[in-house]
Parts: structure tokens; C-alpha cells; sequence
């Protein structure tokens, strides 16, 4: 970068950064805001807040999120952690299919998916339940899992565990004193970044959740198109800086030792 | 007893032979070198010994044990990769100590030998140190003492030098013989660069194609070699293609394509009319303004020469258009051929080696 030219630069990185966070930092200004109309001048206030502790609907709905994304989380992760070992270290036939078909629950839209998943519970007899989104939301958070892995195992030389097994230890120890060690770091940024995908997931939840359940995301869409007070800008503001915290630590984590 | 016998041993990719009924035998306590060009089989032969890949057909042995069935962390091999592979989450202590903790030795015991071993690499001291913190020289030392602390039966080295600068290479050299003597461990070690292979080891085996094309000490090899892909891999070598016209009792009258008689040495046994090829190294090409008289002496002009430092290399040409390389000692700039100087290219007999294709 040029001296001259670095201003350019500069500005064009914090136009990017208003743009991007204009809108979500409005709508945490006015989770602060005292007046249930969103009108200005912002008069600090921090009653949504202590009226969200008595809001039993959205706190059940954030502890369904929450346990939904862990135990998504925990479950992909393990599996995502053995598809990505598998591609990195060994041949088999049909890897490059296996490879290729992690890509779609990526690229084609959760609407769809959800939908699809939804005549496919209906079929088996599944239905709309936690278990279908359990099912719904581990399926699409598993190509995460496996891109980060994988990523972080490429980093690493099969060589120390073939030495490692020449200094006696067997696959299985070489795999827990040697492998799984280097891979940990992308482990831990997986299981994060799993939760997170799990937790703001909207459209698997909205089709696949039963009557009576809702996760976060689902419940301030409804409260956004029944009618809302603050109390949702309160609750978006919590999860949202809740989710910087989760996805800063996992970028920590794929970073390289 | 540690020798290590092959018998037999090949392995296929696909149609294409990696190894081909490879047979050899590296005996006890021998510093073994494994010679050949990229893709010529010798890493598969070693990752074979090694247990890592199992071969289609053939046996080998490690003492009087037949090790095809035992897997790899069983065989007791101690390995060095060429990149020497420490594991980057531990420290120097814990690396070197990794075969004794699996070998379940107390603390003390450990502590002794991690010890010891870093006294014969002569980094004593380093115990403490991470990975990322060694010299390449380190690393290496390092490395080998994490795989001869477990006290193998056989050590495997991969292209023990490459990763080394020229000056180290050559301390490593002398080093890694040292070591090797004072432990007295079968030791085979891979590597494509003929330099090393005779410099280091007390036998070469030279490997193309998946198959061993001789085996012998450095000398045999490099002075009698069995074939052309020998006699170039090994060194330089000129060639001269031509045919035996008379086998007599001291020397074999060659003569080449273009008309040139030469003075050689072969087997008795050679075919004489047939076609043939003589190699002449050229470190055993003498240039000089007036003939010496050898055996083989023509008349030759500069074309080109090379400056190397320790020596110069001077393309020549005879008059029939024969292209000859020579390396010639540095004795000063005074005493240097220039390009277009007619002088006598001349080789002793026993330096014109004939070949069997």
C-alpha cells in the first residue's frame, strides 16, 4: 500500500464495516431506547432488559436454542471430526464423492432443506419434533465441522504419526498422543463454530420444530410479526454479542500453533 | 544379531512396479545406503521395512524374524523422515522421550537416557527447548536421538542430509558416521544424491525402476560400475558409444563410431564386434599442452571451460567432434587452459571402462 493511497483504503474498510453493522447497531441502540415505539431522542432506559428475566416465552426459547445447539454441536462435531480424519489421512473408494457430497447443505438455501427435511420426517413418520430438528440441524452443520478439521489436519505432517508408531506407539496412541492433540485447536473452533450455526439457525427450526416449541430465532420472527416491544431488541442484543464472543474464540482456535 | 535380509519383495501401484523382486542383505552394524532417482523405488523399499506398506510378494527379515506379519510399531525400526517430523506440541525432552514412555521406563530411567542420547548428539542442555527453536542441524540431531534412544534393532533414514546446507551437510556427515560406529546399529538410510550415498555409506545398493542395478562398496560401485544408468548416476561420466574390435591379453582395443581407437579395460568375456559403450570420469581426463603419453592421447581444443572454484571443468572436443568433459585441480589462474587452446586430452587405460548396456 502506498502512503498516498492508504487513506482510500481506510475509507473503504469503514464504509464496508458501517454498512455491515449500521443495522445491528441500531438495533442494539435501541434496546436501551425507554420508549416501546422506537421513537427518538434514545432516552436510556434499561427496563427491556429486567422486563426480559419475566419473559417466560423467550427465555424457554433461548434454552431451547441453547441446549439444541449443544447437543448439535457435540454430535457433529464427533462425526464431522471422523469424516475430516478420513479424508485427510486415507484412500478409500469414493472419497472424492464423499468429498462433494459435504458441499450442498452448504450451498443449497435452508429454506429448501428445511422444507425437504419436513416431507421426509412426515414420510418416516418423525413429524415435526425435536428429534427431526436435532436431526435437521446436525445434518447442516456437520460440512463446517468437516471444513475446519480438515483444514487444520492439511496443516499437519502424516509423518509424525507414522513416526510416532515407529517409536512403538500404536495407531490408537498415536492418534491420542499425537494427532488428536495437533488437531484440537480446529476441534474446539468446529465445535464453536457448530454451535454457532445451530443456535442462529431459522429455517430448519421454523419447519421442523412441533407446536409448543421454539427456538430464538423462530420466536422474534413471531414476535416480529405479531407485534414487539424492545424486549426483542434486548434478547437479539444478548445472543448477538453472545455469538461475536463464540465465533471470535473458534477463529482463535483455527488459527495455526 | 541385526542384519536385515529382503528376499524376494514387490510391490505394484497399478500396472507399475515400485519394487521389483528386490533381494539384498544389509549385515550387522552396516551403514547402508539405498541409491537411486526419484521414483526409482528405493522410499517404497524402506517405507516396506518400516511396515508402513505392505508388500505383494517377497519376505523380509530383521535378525532371524521374519517381520512381514508384524506391524509397524511392533518391528522396533527406529525412523528418521526427511523433515525430520518432531512433534511440534512437545518439547525436545518430551520428543526424545516418547518411545521411552510408551515403553513404560520409570522417570528416572527416562531422565537418564534423554540425558545420555543428547550427550552423543552433543546437545546436551537442550531439553527444554521447543522445536520451533532448533537449527535444522539441531532438528536432525534431535530426531536421530529420539529414534536410537529406544535402542532399535535397524535405523531407517530418509535423505539424511538433504535439508541440510552445503557446510552442514558435510559436519552431518561426519557426525551421523560417528554416531553410527560408537552405537553400532544396522543402519539403512535413502537418498538420491550419489554424494552422499558414497561419502556416508560402507555399501551402496544403486536402485532404478524398482530394480537394484548393483551392490558394492562406493569404490566398486563408482569405479567399476555394471552399467551405463550406473556409471551416470554415479558421478559424470563420458560416454563413448562405439564397438570391441579386439580382445587382447592386457587391454581391449575399442574403436568408436566416428574412427577413434581406444585403450580399455573390461571383462574378458565381453562380445567383441558388437555395440558397446566406454565411460571415462572425468576427473581421470589429464589436460596438458604436451603429451604425457597415456595410453589413450588426443588431440583436443577448448570449447568451454567452468570455473568452480576448487577446480575447472573444461568442455573439449577431439577432431573427429567426440565432446569430452574433464575436471582439472585449481593450480592457479596462471595455469588455466582459455577457450580455443589446443592441447592433448589423455586417459589411462585403466580408466576407459567399457560397459555393458
Amino acid at each position: 500500500m502506498r502512503g498516498r493511497h492508504s487513506w482510500l483504503f481506510v475509507i473503504y474498510i469503514l464504509v464496508t464495516l458501517i454498512f455491515l453493522y449500521a443495522p445491528i447497531l441500531t438495533m442494539m441502540a435501541m434496546s436501551f431506547n425507554r420508549s416501546p415505539f422506537y421513537e427518538l431522542p434514545i432516552q436510556f432506559d434499561l427496563k427491556w432488559y429486567q422486563n426480559l428475566a419475566y419473559n417466560k416465552r423467550l427465555i424457554q426459547a433461548t434454552l431451547n436454542s441453547a441446549g439444541l445447539a449443544l447437543s448439535t454441536s457435540i454430535t457433529s462435531t464427533f462425526l464431522g471430526m471422523l469424516a475430516a480424519l478420513a479424508l485427510a489421512r486415507y484412500q478409500f473408494r469414493g472419497r472424492s464423492l464423499f468429498q462433494i457430497l459435504l458441499i450442498p447443505p452448504i450451498s443449497i438455501p435452508w429454506l429448501i432443506i428445511g422444507v425437504s427435511m419436513l416431507l421426509l420426517f412426515n414420510l418416516l413418520g418423525l413429524g415435526r419434533s425435536l428429534v427431526s430438528m436435532y436431526i435437521g440441524h446436525v445434518a447442516v452443520s456437520i460440512p463446517y465441522v468437516v471444513l475446519v478439521v480438515y483444514a487444520r489436519l492439511s496443516g499437519t505432517d502424516p509423518g509424525l504419526e507414522e513416526t510416532a508408531m515407529s517409536l512403538g506407539a500404536s495407531p490408537a496412541i498415536a492418534f491420542i498422543k499425537v494427532t488428536f492433540p495437533l488437531m484440537l485447536p480446529g476441534v474446539l473452533a468446529a465445535g464453536l463454530f457448530s454451535f454457532a450455526v445451530s443456535f442462529d439457525n431459522f429455517s430448519i427450526s421454523y419447519f421442523l420444530a412441533p407446536p409448543g416449541v421454539t427456538t430464538l430465532p423462530v420466536e422474534i420472527y413471531s414476535a416480529i410479526r405479531k407485534g414487539f416491544t424492545p424486549v426483542v431488541n434486548a434478547i437479539a442484543t444478548i445472543t448477538f454479542l453472545f455469538s461475536m464472543v463464540v465465533v471470535l474464540i473458534a477463529s482463535k482456535g483455527t488459527r495455526d500453533i | 544379531m541385526s542384519r536385515v535380509k529382503i528376499e524376494g519383495l514387490t510391490k505394484k501401484y497399478g500396472k507399475v512396479f515400485a519394487a521389483d523382486n528386490i533381494n539384498l542383505v544389509v549385515e550387522d552394524k552396516e551403514l547402508f545406503a539405498l541409491l537411486g532417482p526419484s521414483g526409482s523405488g528405493k522410499t517404497t523399499i524402506m517405507r516396506l521395512i518400516a511396515g508402513f506398506s505392505k508388500p505383494d510378494t517377497g519376505t523380509i527379515w530383521s535378525g532371524d524374524k521374519v517381520i512381514n506379519e508384524i506391524p509397524p510399531h511392533k518391528r522396533n525400526i527406529g525412523m528418521v523422515f526427511q523433515n525430520y517430523a518432531l512433534f511440534p506440541h512437545m518439547s525436545v525432552f518430551e520428543n526424545i522421550a516418547f518411545g521411552l514412555r510408551i515403553r513404560r521406563l520409570s522417570s528416572t530411567e527416562i531422565k537418564k537416557q534423554v540425558g545420555k542420547i543428547l550427550e552423543l548428539v552433543q546437545l546436551a542442555g537442550f531439553e527444554n527447548r521447543r522445536t520451533n527453536q532448533l537449527s535444522g542441524g539441531q532438528q536432525q540431531r534431535i530426531a536421530l536421538a529420539r529414534a536410537l534412544v529406544t535402542n532399535p534393532r535397524v535405523l531407517l533414514l530418509d535423505e539424511p542430509l538433504g535439508a541440510l546446507d552445503k557446510k552442514l551437510r558435510m559436519e552431518m556427515q561426519v557426525e551421523l558416521k560417528r554416531i553410527q560406529r560408537e552405537i553400532g546399529i544396522t543402519t539403512i538410510f535413502v537418498t538420491h544424491d550419489q554424494e552422499e550415498a558414497l561419502t556416508l555409506s560402507d555399501r551402496i545398493a544403486v536402485i532404478n525402476n524398482g530394480k537394484i542395478i548393483q551392490v558394492g562398496i562406493p569404490t566398486d560401485v563408482y569405479e567399476y560400475p555394471a552399467n551405463r544408468f550406473v556409471a551416470d548416476f554415479l558421478g559424470y561420466s563420458n560416454f563413448i558409444e562405439g564397438r570391441i574390435d579386439e580382445v587382447r591379453e592386457d587391454e581391449i582395443i575399442f574403436v568408436s563410431s566416428t574412427g577413434l581407437i581406444l585403450k580399455c579395460r573390461g571383462n574378458i568375456n565381453m562380445p567383441f564386434g558388437k555395440h558397446s559403450l566406454v565411460a571415462i570420469r572425468p576427473e581421470k581426463v589429464s589436460i596438458s599442452k604436451a603429451p604425457k603419453l597415456y595410453s589413450n592421447s588426443f588431440e583436443a581444443i577448448v570449447e568451454h571451460l567452468v570455473y568452480m572454484g576448487t577446480g575447472i571443468t573444461y568442455h573439449l572436443s577431439l577432431q573427429d567432434g567426440t565432446r569430452l568433459l574433464t575436471f582439472e585441480r585449481n593450480e592457479g589462474p596462471s595455469n588455466v587452459f582459455p577457450i580455443g587452446s589446443k592441447v592433448y586430452a589423455e586417459w589411462r587405460q585403466e580408466s576407459c571402462m567399457i560397459l555393458a548396456e
